[in-house]
């Protein structure tokens, strides 16, 4: 298969997904326990009140009916209306969104500059104590709670040594004092990604180092440099490519917590208000986004990977 | 059948089963004795809390607030002036509970669903695995998130969505092992002698499951804490006054340049037992994957 036929595929096999995905999405709205709708108007709404909002809303009419209903709006963008603050949730996403993609960006960066180089260097030393250090260390880095690494990092940079700002984001991360503001965020964000990154690297590469054109390499005589860098990265960096994708999807998860502790504008710390003050409609929206992001995401992943990998086979 | 059985599973190992290798890496490796050691400590601590706990967790002080670490409160008092030491003690139990729970739950859909979808192939897996892929498609625990947004915030409710969360990694994983043996051999045989397809199940594909599972198990328990605790310091999972450390590091934050400890102390518990599983997990993976 060549490899436009293969994007073209893989793009009409998202469709039935996307269908399934947000008729989930939909469909949740139903689950709530008791009435959904009274929730959604509020305990001071009069049996009337709910009575007229679930006319307006299409209540009786059969589930797939809603749903294909709702679907043709979103297609448009038309995400519906904010049930506490009456804004459009389309609109309340563009704003936060750019947020937290800028923290998942500024956060990967750092996952990928610390898991990488220690990863490579414990497969270079495999075996060696320093190469259990480091197996140690990664999975400890996964181990931390977020809030753990965050309510530390406050403490002792903000409170303590007063350096950087706690809370709140002042300005776009490519500012100084925006990074600034950024820079514990995406440190606590980036923790559990780059234990997971160093422990891919690792295994990849040491499974690199011990192939037959690796020694091969090393027998011409070849500098250790030349060998490292074309002959063992080359080929153990690309399944670090596809963990790298997956993992930038838990960065977006995962600054659900992190927006929350630093007070990070973003559309994770939305969603968590939307969840508590039980804002469905936000919340249905805001998953939605976050969800067809991942497997847009997913989906570049594959094609760089075939890309970037010729023996790759399209299947 | 049975003597073959027994063999593949210990090749190495003499006459050990999956479980006899389990527990004997535990005890040889630092680490995973060291895992093994904070859990079980943890597990006494829980249990053991309404004897040896020096206070009673719900009980306030009001002139007790925000006490730093002393000798009568070994680790301070939170903002209620409750005891931390006996709250973490209390807690102990919360969250081991909502770990193992979570991932009992998760384990009794997941493995069902993936031996059946890898022994059977065709229309049964197509379908089981489409569905996990698409619980795959939510990224990291959002869809956790998105469960406990609609069934309502609660420490229940919470593990349930994380339980949900889990299923499909169970499904892959078990499905992805049967399929490499469903084709040996011995299984062939068994088939020929006419041996139903519960027994073979049950009998043959099971057990090459159990290493692997071993140490799913223990890594998704892990997980499982993280996440549990995570939702209940959004504020989504456990409930006021519960002794749950999530919820005790989230309602200390807010004092934090004043009580660090409050909020602290229980964070770090978290890490330690999460840190304990992830090492029992790795320990594991060492004798019963890579040198099978």
């Amino acid at each position: 298969m060549s490899l436009a036929r293969y994007i073209l595929y893989r793009f009409f096999l998202m469709i039935p997904t996307l269908l399934i995905i947000t008729f989930i999405v939909f469909s949740l709205i139903h689950f709530i326990p008791g009435d959904p709708i009274r929730a959604i108007a509020g305990i001071n709404a009069s049996p009337e009140d709910i009575e007229r909002i679930k006319r307006e809303m299409g209540w009786y009419d059969p589930i797939h009916v809603q749903y294909f209903r709702w679907l043709s709006k979103v297609v448009t963008g038309d995400l519906g209306k904010s049930i506490r603050t009456g804004y459009e949730v389309s609109e309340i996403i563009a704003r936060t969104l750019p947020n937290t993609l800028e923290l998942a960006v500024l956060s990967m960066a750092f996952a990928l500059s610390m898991g990488i180089p220690v990863g490579i260097y414990a497969a270079y030393k495999r075996g060696s104590p320093i190469d259990r250090a480091i197996i140690l260390l990664s999975l400890t880095g996964s181990s931390f709670p977020q809030f753990l690494i965050g309510l530390v990092l406050i403490y002792v940079v903000s409170v303590e040594l007063n350096l950087l700002p706690s809370a709140g984001k002042q300005g776009p991360i490519y500012t100084l004092e925006g990074f600034k503001s950024a820079l514990m965020p995406a440190l606590t964000l980036s923790l559990y990604s780059a234990g997971i990154i160093a422990r891919i690297t690792r295994s990849s590469t040491a499974k690199v180092f011990s192939e037959l054109y690796t020694l091969y390499a090393q027998a011409k005589g070849l500098p250790k440099r030349t060998v490292i860098f074309r002959h063992v990265l080359r080929n153990s960096l690309i399944p670090v490519i596809s963990i790298a994708g997956i993992q930038f999807g838990f960065l977006m998860g995962g600054a659900v917590i992190v927006e929350t502790i630093f007070a990070w504008p973003g559309i994770g710390r939305q969603l968590v208000d939307a969840i508590i003050s039980r804002d469905y409609i936000l919340v249905q929206g805001i998953v939605l986004v976050y969800t067809v992001l991942f497997m847009v995401l997913n989906l570049i992943v594959d094609i760089s990977y075939k890309i970037l990998d010729p023996r790759v086979e399209l299947k | 059948m049975k003597a073959l059985r027994v063999r593949r599973a210990s090749s190495k190992a003499g006459v050990r089963g999956p479980l006899g290798l389990a527990f004997h890496a535990l005890f040889r490796t630092k680490t995973g004795l060291f895992g093994v050691g904070v859990v079980v400590f943890f597990s006494l601590m829980g249990v053991l809390a309404p004897f040896i706990a020096p206070y009673d967790p719900y009980e306030q002080s009001v002139l007790n607030r925000l006490k730093p670490p002393s000798w009568e409160h070994p680790l301070g008092t939170d903002e209620f002036g409750r005891d931390i030491l006996t709250r973490i003690m209390y807690g102990a139990k919360t969250t081991l509970m909502a770990g193992v729970v979570t991932v009992l739950m998760a384990l009794s859909i997941g493995l069902p669903l993936g031996l059946i979808a890898g022994y059977y192939g065709g229309y049964i897996d197509h379908i089981v695995s489409r569905g996990a892929d698409i619980l795959l498609a939510f990224p990291g625990y959002l869809l956790a998130l998105a469960i406990v947004a609609f069934l309502g915030p609660g420490l229940f409710n919470a593990m349930l969505a994380v339980a949900i969360f889990l299923i499909p990694i169970y499904i892959r994983t078990i499905r992805g092992i049967v399929l490499s043996v469903k084709n040996l051999e011995y299984i062939e045989a068994s088939k020929v002698f006419g041996t139903g397809s519960l027994s073979i199940m049950k009998d043959h594909i099971f057990p090459n499951v159990i290493p692997e599972l071993i140490v799913l198990t223990t890594f998704s328990t892990a997980d499982a804490i993280l996440v549990t605790s995570a939702l209940s310091f959004l504020g989504l999972g456990a409930q006021p006054p519960e002794p749950e450390w999530g919820l005790m590091a989230s309602s200390g934050r807010y004092y934090l340049a004043a009580a660090p400890w409050v909020s602290i102390f229980p964070a770090a518990m978290i890490f330690l037992v999460v840190l304990a599983f992830n090492l029992i997990g790795e320990a594991l993976v060492d004798t019963l994957i890579k040198r099978r």
